[in-house]
This record gives C-alpha cells, structure tokens and sequence, in this order.
C-alpha cells in the first residue's frame, strides 16, 4: 500500500486532492447541519409560541373565573399529560398582585360575618321546628335544607378567613430570573435552548380593555399591560437527536460520496493516462536496453488524438526511425556499398565461423572469381562501367547462390564463394556455370554498344586441397592465378596439395 | 438544505401534538364559563357569567338564593313534601318537563336562553336575566359606560328594573299553569314588598 502511493503518481495525486477535498467535505456538512439546526429551532419556537399562547388563554379563563388557587393544579395536570413539557409555571407580574390585592380588600367582611349570623340563626331555627315535623317527606326536605346552608356558612367561613389576610404569593410565581423580569417589561417570548431543554417564557398581557369572549374581562388593567408570563419547558431531546444523527448520517454519506468520486477520478486517471505512461516508460526501458523493436501498442479505442497518443506515436516513429539507422549501420559496417556483397571483414568473420561449425565428413569447396581484363574495362570505359561490370557479375553471382553459400567482394575486382557441404566436382560445376552465364549477361558500355565480360574461377576443396581455411582460400587463390595464366575466362581446380599445383593443374578448357 | 428538514426532523409532530393538548385544555375552561350557544340576535340571553364578572358580590348573594337553585327542585327526591301536595310524584324528574323549565331555568326556548346543563351551564336556574331582561344589548351600555349609566337608555335596551315591578316576579310565581297555587297553601301567594322584605332570595342593592 505504502509502495502504491509512493510510487504512483495517480495515487500522490489522489492523496493530494483528498486532503484538499474533505476538510472542505466536513465544513459543508458542518454548515448545513448549523443552518437545518437552525430552521428546527425556528419552528421549534414558533410553535412553541402557539403552545405558551394556549396557555395563556386558558389561563386567563381561570383567572377571570377567580380561581387563582386552582391555577397550580390545572397545570400540574396539564403538565402530566404533555410528556414534552417538562414543566409549566406561572409567572406573577407586580400589577397582578395590585389587582388582587384591591380585589382582597374590596372584599366586604362584615357583610359576609352578618350572612354567617343570620345562616346560623336560620340553621337553628329549622332544628327546632324539625322536631316538631312528623311527616318524612317534610323532615327530609328540612334536612336537605339545613345540610346546603351548613355548606354554605362553611364556604362563607373560609373566605372571611382567606381574604382577611394580605395575599399570599405562591413563591413559585415569583420571576426568577433576568430572563422572566425583562419578558414581563418588554412584554416580547424568550427562548433559551440548555442543551436537551428549551425554556420558552411567553408574556400573559391584556388584550384589550373591558371584556372579550376570547380573553375574559380586564377592567383593572390596560390594554397591552404584562400581567404575568407563562414558563413553558420543552424537552428537545428528540430535535437533538435528530440533528446529531443527521449530522453523523450527512457526514458519513459525504465522505463516502467524496471518497467514490476520488476513486473514480483515480480509475480513470490511471486508465487513461498513469497507466499508459508506466507502459510507455517499460517500451523505453526495452528500447534502452538494446530492444528496438520495443513499441507500445494502444488498443485502437483509445486513439482519439490526445496528448498521451501523440506522446506515444512520436516514441513509436522514434524507436522505428533508430531500427531502420541501426540497421542501415550494420549493412553499411558488413557488407560492400557498390556490389551489396559481404565485405572482407564480415566474410572472414563468417568463413571462420562456417568453418567452425564444419563437419569434418563433409566437403566444402571454395571459388576465388575474378574479372578478366578489369583494367582495361575501366581505362577504356571509366569507373562508372567498371562499376557497372561489378554489379553486374555480382547480382548473377546472387542469382545462382544458394541460401547458406557465403559471396564476398574479395578484392578490387575478386570475388570469394564459399560453398558448404559442395564437394570440388559439384563446385567445378557451379564455378563453370557462373562463368558461362557472366561471359553471356550483356553489359551496356554506356556509349550504346555491348559488353562481354569473362571471368577467371579457382575452385579449392577442403579437405582435399588444404587443411585450414587459409590454406583453402590460398589453394583456390592458387587456381585462379594458374587460370589466368592458361588464358583466362576458365575455371581450375586446386592440385592436389600446393607443393604439385602446378603438375596438377587442370582447366576445364583442357576437359 | 430543506431536505434535512423535512426529511429527518419530526419536531413540528411532536410540538403540534402539544399544541393541540394545550388547546384542548384551554378550550375546555374556557367552555365552562363562556358558553357560545347564544343565536345571534339583538334580544338574547348572555348568561350569568356575563354579568358575575363585574357584579361579584350580587352574583355570590344570588348564588346563594332559592332562585339560583330553582333548577335543583326539579330532581326526583327534592321538595318532596310540596311536590305531594300539589300531587306531583316526588320521585319524578322534572329537569326535562318543558311546562317546568319554562320557570326553573333562564330564557328557556328564547334566543341564547338555556338548552341543557352541560351547554348552557350558566342558563340554569332563575338567573340574572329573568329578572332583569336578557342581556345581550344592555350588557353592551354596561360595558362601553362604565360609571355613568343612564336608566332611561337601559330601560329601552331592555333592562328591567324587578324590585320596582313586580309584574316582572308574578309572570311565573301566579303562571295559570303552576302546580302550586295560592289555593293550595297560602304561601304561594305573592306580595313583593313582603318578600323583599324577609327572604333571602335577592342580591344586595347598589343603595
């Protein structure tokens, strides 16, 4: 894995762009859970606002029917049956308590006391004149009468007692903060988000002067006054979780979406060109090597004309262009510029290696040729057809050359043929045919007459006539001269051994 | 963006139901003393509570009163004496006898008079307004001119002024139709100076 990224480009690259890339991946998502947070906690206030104005309606319905020691109660019960609000308060504003007070002291005492004495003297009244009743039905209205107006003179007894003292504030409903003081004087809903807690403190306010269906009666306080507040606590638990797992989810569908797309950008990246690089890099290395022939073969789909293609058609006309020199150097270091043939250097190269290789059972024969008259040929035509006689005798020498027969340019006008597995009389044979088609191929003169050209031939057989290639090649050397001397345009064979070259000479003319 | 909102957050459900709780609750106080039955119209009945809001001490007199628990009497089991004398069955209801509730509850069949107990609770019983006229156009004047009330103008907003009228009390105290005439106990016969004299029937006066 290390190796894969630190020696691939495409993988660097990758790693490059990734640590770029997902920083920029984790802000994103970052940004865009604040701002879903942020719309929650909108909705989460607005329609918590609705909830406190709930509230506070029902609220003021207690409150105008003078049931202010039921409001804790009623919230309570409220409270157990909203498993989203931890809890509902009451918030008593200073004016609340003006109101009541006066109501308190408006409050006619001795009125009530003469009602509870009068009760009392009635309650007796009926105990004495149900003892004198017989009648059960009677008795029983009596008594149901004296028990109401036992209730009565209780409940009187009870607000006397209530309102004699001054008003009692449940401490609960006093503000208990800064946050509740400046709703009761702004008049405006506060919201606090304590981590899986939202307070919400929402004004209770008169809504108009005098009475309305919706709002009760407020002759006391003036339209838009702050009465109190309502103290709404919401659990947000479940929003937060909400956004934490969104958070989470949205991170890791990010990451994951970021790290295929990388993996994409990284397949194609290597198809199309990290690949094709390292393969091309492999056809040089071959070509640095000593491989010429090293090339680097697109599939045909891929040639659409791009860099990575003229990169590789220029190293593929490169490599052909060094084949073709490299070549062409080692025709022009082997073989003779005018006749094609081997020259000296590569046929003796070659003849030692031919001999090498030689079999001792079998025959091979030498032919040393040369061209009879060459000089005069030359003095009397020029060089161009002196070139001319030698191209000419050369090709007709390939002409009848076998495969595995070596033909060198020898000399100035000498040819060499070595002729493996050729005994002396087949070689005899091939020399004679070799003059004859030579003395027959017509040369142009290049002043629009005909040439004929003959040729000398020595044949040399080993193991007949020498022992070692040098000794042929003198043998057949040996021949020629003797052929020359017998009048040229002939073939001779080497004597039997040098020592009776001449006494063994025979001329195919002879023959 | 949206999407996260409205694909994960199922909040506004949860505060929606609390809404609706919260509603709930308030709409069922609010129910129990500002009933809504009322037809609209120009002569119709408001209700006690209309009036208890300002006039508390008269509404806690009444409260007390045999008006405010003439509705009562109409159980089986109640006044059973009375009842028997008048040969009506003490062990009868009498709370959905129309010929009953004509007298026993306010604006009975009259436009925002009383329908049942539990949609017109402050319709039940000789309420307010079956002395004093239904409500609706006069407890405008109360509201709009706190303080400097005009009688003349109230009178012809129907308001009836009852301890000064007694054809206000007879209209179902002497009804041809009550079970329970002078003839049959001299009790029934109706005086009102006497009455308002020694019962505790009336709220106390603004004197």
């Amino acid at each position: 894995m290390y190796k894969l990224i630190a020696h691939r480009l495409s993988a660097k690259l990758i790693l490059a762009i990734s640590l770029v890339w997902l920083p920029f991946v984790v802000v994103a998502v970052w940004l865009e859970v604040q701002q879903a947070r942020q719309l929650v906690m909108q909705e989460v206030q607005r329609w918590g606002g609705s909830a406190g104005e709930g509230v506070r309606v029902a609220l003021n319905a207690l409150m105008r029917e003078g049931r202010m020691s039921a409001r804790f109660s009623y919230f309570e019960d409220l409270r157990s049956e909203l498993s989203e609000v931890e809890s509902i308060r009451v918030i008593r504003g200073p004016r609340v308590n003006e109101i009541f007070e006066r109501v308190r002291r408006e409050f006619d005492i001795p009125r009530e006391l003469a009602y509870i004495h009068d009760s009392e003297a009635e309650l007796a009244r009926l105990e004495r004149e149900l003892a004198e009743v017989t009648d059960p039905d009677e008795r029983a209205d009596m008594i149901g009468a004296m028990n109401e107006l036992n209730s009565e003179i209780l409940r009187a007894r009870d607000l006397v007692h209530s309102y004699s003292q001054p008003l009692e504030v449940d401490p609960r409903e006093r503000p208990r903060d800064e946050l509740e003081r400046r709703v009761l004087e702004t008049a405006q809903t506060e919201f606090t988000i304590d981590g899986d807690l939202m307070r919400m403190v929402a004004p209770y306010r008169v809504r108009k002067n005098g009475c309305s269906e919706a709002t009760g009666c407020h002759f006391d306080a003036r339209e838009g006054e702050v009465l109190g507040a309502v103290e709404l606590m919401f659990s947000i638990a479940e929003v937060n979780r909400d956004i934490h797992g969104t958070l989470l989810s949205q991170l890791i569908l990010k990451i994951l979406a970021s790290l295929a797309s990388l993996a994409l950008i990284f397949v194609v990246f290597d198809r199309l060109v990290f690949r094709n690089i390292n393969k091309l890099r492999g056809a040089m290395e071959r070509l640095s090597a000593g491989d010429l022939g090293a090339r680097f073969e697109l599939p045909p789909r891929r040639m659409s004309g791009d860099e990575i293609d003229y990169l590789v058609m220029g190293f593929n006309d490169m490599a052909h262009k060094l084949q073709e020199d490299q070549s062409k150097l080692e025709r022009l270091a082997s073989h003779d510029g005018l006749t094609g043939l081997l020259n000296r250097t590569r046929f003796s190269a070659a003849f030692n290696l031919l001999l090498a290789t030689h079999q001792p059972d079998r025959p091979l024969s030498l032919l040393m040729m040369d061209v009879d008259h060459f000089k005069n040929i030359n003095d009397s035509f020029g060089h161009q057809v002196g070139d001319d006689a030698l191209r000419m005798i050369s090709a007709v020498v390939r002409e009848n050359a076998r495969q595995q027969d070596l033909v060198a340019r020898y000399g100035g006008e000498e040819i060499i043929i070595a002729l493996p597995d050729t005994g002396g009389e087949a070689a005899l044979a091939i020399a004679e045919r070799l003059r004859t088609a030579i003395a027959t191929r017509p040369l142009d003169d290049r002043r629009g007459d005909i040439l004929h050209l003959t040729v000398s031939i020595g044949v040399a057989e080993l193991p007949r006539h020498a022992d070692n290639g040098d000794d042929l090649i003198r043998a057949a050397d040996m021949a020629l001269y003797m052929a020359k001397s017998n009048g040229r345009n002939r073939v001779i064979m080497a004597s039997a051994s040098t020592g009776e070259r001449r006494s063994a000479v025979r001329t195919t003319k002879d023959m | 963006m949206t999407h996260i909102v409205a694909g994960s957050f199922n909040v506004s459900v949860a505060v929606v139901r609390v809404l609706a709780l919260v509603l709930a609750f308030a709409g069922v106080a609010a129910a129990q003393s500002e009933p809504h039955a009322a037809p609209v119209s120009d002569v119709a009945y408001v209700g006690h509570e209309s009036c208890a809001m300002c006039h508390k001490a008269q509404f806690e007199d009444w409260r007390r009163s045999s008006h405010a628990r003439a509705f009562e009497l109409l159980k089986p089991g109640q006044r059973r004496a009375p009842k028997r004398k008048a040969d009506l069955d003490p062990s009868r209801d009498y709370t959905s006898d129309q010929d009953c509730l004509r007298c026993h509850t306010t604006g009975y069949r009259l436009p925002g008079g009383f329908v049942s107990v539990r949609e017109t609770p402050d319709r039940v019983g000789i309420g307010c307004e079956m002395c004093h006229g239904p409500g609706k156009r006069y407890r405008e004047i109360h509201k709009s001119r706190r303080g400097s009330l005009d009688r003349a103008e109230l009178i012809a907003a129907g308001q009836r002024y009852a301890s000064e009228d007694a054809s206000v009390c007879v209209a179902c105290h002497e009804h041809e139709d009550t079970p329970f005439q002078p003839a049959l106990d001299h009790k029934y016969e109706f005086d009102l100076a006497e009455r308002l004299k020694k019962t505790r029937s009336f709220h106390r006066s603004y004197e």
